[in-house]
């Protein structure tokens, strides 16, 4: 296999835009990783584009005005690991050697989606969704297991809040840009107990781009290529085999393969940009990454280790709760973040030296199953 | 007259009548034991083999976690609850809670089934399954 590099990303301006077509949002992230990465349009031999909501060929017409037509195009769809799942794709190909140079686009559109304004729907006839299943539901049953396992407070959970609103506060393209309190995020409408509406992650139109090349070719672009160290997707289990509520145990296995191949270790990551659609599986997903030992996840959130200036710093770009989560858009977006940040260039959410990043995107949900997919990538400089 | 609303159920097989009364419909592999709600159709998802026997779960389980709903989904209407309850043939089942006056949820307290109207639309009443906290 060869080594993978990241040699630019983009990302349109994230928040609620219904008069922006999807080729609009799509264009704008995918301009900028191509300026980002100095190439040419003309250099991109292959593309894979994520989308969950309606349309066919989405990487098709978002490319076609931009002078890409008549390569390999691959469209995608994995939940909220969708995205995650276009970057996979690439990087198997530039591995492999199928191609030397490649863009992953992850495109979403929820204002114009027919869920706008919706909860996402189970899928029809599925047992759970008729009985009231719900994304926010499950993390609140989640999140209320963690406070009788975990002694996780309401508190703790609108603090991950507090931490990713603070931390999208610093970053020019989140869509809130606004700073809550504890007390403020406990006072927002309740949703799902113990949820509040400021601990769900908001409806979000935006798109994100990475073009990726065989570390030959990033040689010949940058002295200080981005390399793309691990790279796991996985589907979800079966629930029958799931013990625990308080883990996704095909999330914890993904991180294992993904330490694996990276040769790395948990305490080697200087930062994580992970699934945080709800406040509670943040915490979750601490323990299922192996940033803190099974049961002090909590503590990771009181102490500030996770917050910037912590120890790993989690969701330093404000996450899906302060940033948005177009769905396809935000495994695309976490490598743009991980880039950024390894390359110095993160501004006032800058993680100081930081040389490893962990990018995780899980979602999905279907009766029977943990969920649907989970997506890793780790980036290293 | 009040015209009875047609019953349906939310899905049909989900409950069966035993000696205790009714109860989650599930089936289990002969081969490895694995026990299933809902029903596996064709195979064990465990080891793959096809002999299934269909088992009876018990009425009564362990309150996994619960949340108090505070928006509409499927044809609930808030506030409703839902939540996770283990049953000790190993099945964690998601399921509506029945909220009562003076009985408030702790995980870990046993609940036990009610079959009955999960909601009423139009002409009709869906028919389904709820837990509700045990003794009452």
């Amino acid at each position: 296999m060869r080594e993978v590099a990241v040699l630019g990303v983009g990302q349109s301006i994230f928040g609620k835009f219904p008069e922006k077509s999807i080729e609009e949002l799509g264009r704008e992230a995918v301009s900028e990783a191509i300026q980002d990465a100095g190439v040419s349009p003309k250099d991109i031999q292959a593309a894979y584009t994520s989308r969950l909501f309606l349309e066919m060929t989405t990487g098709q017409i978002i490319l076609k005005d931009l002078g890409i037509a008549d390569i390999e195009m691959t469209n995608v769809e994995n939940a909220c690991a969708g995205g995650a799942t276009a970057v996979r794709g690439l990087w198997k190909d530039i591995a492999s050697g199928f191609c030397d140079i490649g863009i992953a686009i992850g495109v979403e559109s929820m204002t114009t989606s027919p869920i706008a304004r919706k909860l996402i729907p189970p899928a029809k006839d599925d047992l759970d969704g008729l009985l009231g299943m719900t994304m926010p539901s499950l993390f609140a049953l989640i999140g209320r297991r963690l406070m009788d396992t975990h002694g996780a407070t309401e508190e703790d959970f609108a603090q991950v809040s507090v931490k990713n609103h603070h931390h999208g506060a610093l970053n020019p393209r989140a869509q809130y840009q606004k700073e809550f309190t504890v007390e403020e995020v406990l006072a927002s409408r309740m949703v799902a107990e113990p949820i509040t509406l400021l601990q769900c992650c908001p409806n979000t139109d935006g798109a994100a781009a990475v073009v990726m090349c065989s570390m030959d070719v990033a040689r010949k672009f940058s002295t200080n290529p981005v390399k793309v160290v691990a790279s796991v997707l996985r589907s979800a289990d079966y629930s029958f085999r799931k013990e625990d509520l308080t883990s996704f145990a095909f999330g914890k296995k993904a991180a294992g393969m993904a330490y694996e191949m990276a040769g790395i270790g948990p305490e080697d990551v200087d930062l994580v940009e992970l699934h945080d659609a709800f406040a509670p599986e943040e915490i979750v997903h601490y323990e299922d990454l192996g940033l803190c030992k099974v049961g002090e996840g909590v503590d990771l959130v009181r102490t500030g280790a996770s917050a910037l200036g912590g120890r790993c710093p989690v969701n330093p770009s404000g996450g899906l709760l302060s940033l948005g989560h177009p769905l396809s858009a935000s495994g695309v977006r976490i490598m743009c973040e991980a880039t950024d940040q390894l390359r110095g260039r993160a501004g006032k959410r800058q993680v100081s030296g930081a040389k490893v990043a962990l990018a995780q995107m899980l979602g999905g949900m279907a009766n029977g199953l943990e969920a649907g997919a989970v997506g890793i990538h780790i980036l290293a400089r | 007259m009040r015209i009875v609303a047609e019953k349906v159920w939310i899905r049909e097989g989900i409950v069966a009548e035993g000696p205790e009364g009714q109860s989650l419909a599930g089936n289990r592999c002969k081969a490895c034991g694995q026990v299933y709600f809902p029903k596996v159709e064709l195979a064990c998802l465990n080891c793959l083999e096809k002999q299934l026997e269909d088992v009876l779960l018990s009425r009564k389980g362990k309150l996994c976690s619960y949340s108090v709903v505070h928006m509409p989904a499927s044809g609930f209407q808030p506030p409703y609850a839902v939540g996770f309850v283990d049953l000790p043939e190993g099945v964690r089942v998601f399921t509506p809670l029945e909220m009562e006056e003076g009985k408030p949820f702790k995980v870990g307290m046993e609940m036990e089934i009610r079959v009955g109207t999960l909601w009423e639309e139009e002409d009709k009443e869906v028919v389904g399954f709820k837990f509700a906290v045990a003794g009452g």
